[in-house]
């Protein structure tokens, strides 16, 4: 199974994202910018950072990298993506995902370890874990609070598409909301870093729980 | 105090505001969060 990851100018956590990915016992790929295409993967990870130095707001700049015309393809064809912090929100920014994420209410970066609930494992990055599983995940960003109008909330949970919900809401995002998925179920956002707990060396692996789920999902 | 407003000023020269409307909804705003205005000055 070979699993892409897109690197913009200032991800940072490309390299984490590519190590995670050996971890899993999948096959990492490089995503430039600048590539067209996607290198005949299997799956997508879009990693934490600070893309493009998040000017005019994170995510804005990169959803017009070149990458992004066949990753956008490749999700509405069904495609497992997967956005991590600022990949989330680079998808959100790319209405691959509704909603947008604010500045922390408290105005503070936060970096952490957080608990979480896993709330659906009907997409391709939670279908290993169990429904109502507890993990405890790092987050470290400025903008985690997750905003959508009413509507649009409530459409989320009406479709149980809330994937991740905070214990302890570390941003003050809607409905202590981590992370969301797509109307096909297939594009998931999460603010939580997975791929910095997913070698024992670092003091868990606890988010091969979540990114092990798509290799489940490609033996189908 | 009576009211405060804070926002972001963007200037541009361009060949023609024809597109003007498309660039704010498409990038310089996101209407998800934002409203826009925008005037042609000289």
């Amino acid at each position: 199974v070979r699993i892409g990851v897109t690197i913009f100018p200032g991800s940072n956590c490309d390299r984490d994202a590519l190590h995670a990915v050996e971890l899993m016992g999948a096959e990492p790929v490089e995503l430039w910018h600048a590539d067209a295409d996607l290198k005949g993967i299997d799956a997508i990870i879009v990693p934490g950072g600070f893309s493009y130095g998040d000017y005019l707001r994170p995510g804005a700049i990169a959803r017009f990298s070149k990458v992004m015309r066949p990753l956008e393809e490749f999700a509405r064809g069904g495609g497992p993506v997967l956005g991590v912090c600022n990949g989330f929100q680079v998808l959100c920014e790319a209405h691959l995902l509704p909603g947008v994420l604010l500045q922390n209410t408290h105005m503070r970066f936060v970096c952490d370890r957080v608990r979480v609930r896993i709330e659906a494992t009907d997409t391709p990055w939670t279908s290993g874990c169990e429904r109502g599983e507890e993990l405890a995940l790092p987050v470290a960003h400025n903008e985690g609070n997750y905003f959508a109008d009413p509507e649009t909330l409530a459409r989320l949970e009406d479709e149980e598409r809330v994937v991740l919900r905070y214990l302890e809401n570390p941003n003050g995002s809607a409905n202590d909301i981590a992370g969301v998925c797509n109307e096909g179920r297939n594009v998931v956002g999460i603010m939580p870093h997975p791929e910095r707990v997913s070698d024992p060396a670092l003091g868990s692996d606890e988010g091969l729980r979540i990114l092990r789920s798509v290799l489940e999902e490609a033996r189908v | 105090v009576q009211t405060v407003h804070v926002g972001r000023l963007i200037e541009m020269e361009l060949e023609s505001a024809d597109e003007v409307d498309a660039m704010c909804h498409r990038l310089l705003a996101n209407p998800t969060i934002e409203e826009y205005e925008w005037e042609v000055v000289g």
